[in-house]
């Protein structure tokens, strides 16, 4: 082997280990908590006055049932359990909340069989992606919500109203997961009758590897019984 | 002189009766939690309601009541504020106390009971309703001290206490939200108004009760 085949054989060997690191979260459901730190809330109207009801509410701490479904080796979407965070039993246990809005067509199984993208959620969005990487031994991502509808919306969210949720994890022997994220919302509030938040809300999460998959469980449990 | 000397500022009495003193509470609870199944789930820690907007109302010198007033604190007009509904055709809500005006038909209903103590400068307060499901026992409990200042015309309450909710219910399958421990801290500090009780009491409606 030459100097030149070493080169191609480690950098191949290197790629083929980065590809099974990220390979491990292809495919696959995490559910944990993620406790949520919020620096000040306020209630606006319509007219983005804020409603004094109370004025704000600050030093607010939230652990969050949530669940990280990795579509694949580059796409994510974070889904709030909100059956276990005590919303009516007459909502879909689990609500998409951010993240990439495409289900894979391995996903594409149940009563949303033939659907393209993820039902329900945060559906005042038009465009929202969700994609991971690794570094190292740490994974980053960014999973960001975009409004470019100028019309069909504006009773809800001021056109062009984004957010964006940025982090970064490590896994754990391939079972536990765990990381930090900040969340950011532009204009803030982002709409009319929204909550603002005052500054970065921050959250730490833990979470553990389900037996279950999107192809195997497919998005049933999106859809409102 | 002496007298006068010890009657103003340092020893000033407020003259509570049949007075309405509008300002803001700030509450504070440790834990929101959510139950399922009487299982304890998600929670809220550590959160603070922030300047809400409330009244406290004297009925009399020794008696009282903390009033909401949707004008002030969910709605310009009783449609809404800028286009939300956010709250029913009423402007007043009593939240704790003696009821303010038993002679209005629409304040029949409240059985709760306020009293204050001028030697001790403190206020008890309950919050109690012919249509509880334990009339008898009530839904809140507020203890709370106030001090009173005079400067030149404009007269100021603070308050500060705690309002303890002796029965937090869950639904039949166990599922709702609880506080733990069931009590806010509060405090508020409150102006004199010109507003009476003896007239707002009795009003009904969009601009009562």
């Amino acid at each position: 082997m030459n100097k030149q085949q070493l080169i191609i054989a480690c950098f191949s060997f290197w790629l083929a280990l980065a590809g099974t690191s990220e390979a491990q979260l292809a495919n696959t459901i995490w559910r944990g908590d993620a406790k949520l730190t919020i620096p000040a809330l306020t209630l606006y109207d319509n007219n983005a006055d804020p409603l004094p009801y109370p004025k704000t509410t600050t030093g607010i701490s939230i652990i969050v049932p949530v669940e990280v479904w990795f579509w694949d080796s580059s796409k994510f979407l974070v889904v709030f359990r909100q059956g276990e965070f005590g919303f009516s039993a007459e909502r879909a246990p689990l609500q998409p909340w951010i993240g990439e809005w495409t289900i894979p067509v391995a996903a594409r199984t149940g009563q949303l069989v033939n659907k393209q993208t993820v039902p329900y959620g945060s559906g005042i969005f038009e465009n929202q992606t969700g994609s991971y990487s690794k570094k190292g031994n740490k994974y980053s991502f960014t999973a960001r919500a975009v409004d470019n509808d100028s019309d069909n919306n504006s009773n809800v969210i001021y056109p062009g109203a984004s957010q964006v949720l940025t982090g970064s994890f490590t896994l754990k022997n391939a079972q536990k997961l765990s990381g930090t994220a900040s969340f950011l919302q532009t204009p803030n509030p982002i709409g009319p009758g929204q909550i603002s938040v005052a500054g970065v809300s921050l959250a730490s999460f833990s979470l553990t590897k389900l037996p279950s998959t999107p192809s195997s469980t497919g998005v049933d449990d999106f859809i409102d019984p | 002189m002496f007298v006068v000397w010890g009657q103003v500022p340092l020893f000033a009495q407020a003259n509570f009766a049949d007075t309405i003193w509008a300002g803001t509470l700030t509450g504070k609870t440790k834990e929101v939690a959510h139950y399922q199944a009487n299982a304890k789930g998600a929670s809220v820690t550590g959160a603070t309601a922030n300047q809400i907007p409330a009244e406290i109302w004297f009925p009399s010198a020794n008696t009282f009541c903390i009033v909401f007033n949707n004008r002030t604190n969910r709605a310009s007009t009783p449609d809404g504020r800028n286009g939300i509904q956010v709250y029913d055709s009423h402007l007043y809500d009593v939240v704790v106390g003696e009821n303010p005006c038993p002679t209005n038909p629409m304040l029949t209903y409240w059985t709760g009971t306020g009293t204050v103590n001028l030697a001790k400068k403190k206020m008890y307060g309950t919050s109690q309703t012919e249509n509880d499901d334990s009339p008898e026992t009530p839904t809140m409990i507020v203890n709370a001290s106030y001090s009173y200042k005079k400067a030149g015309s404009r007269e100021t309450l603070t308050i500060q206490g705690t309002a303890v909710f002796p029965v937090q219910g869950l639904d039949l399958q166990g599922d709702g939200w609880r506080l733990n421990p069931g009590l806010v801290t509060f405090i508020g500090t409150f102006s004199k108004t010109a507003n009476r009780v003896s007239v707002e009491g009795l009003k009904q409606g969009s601009t009562g009760f």
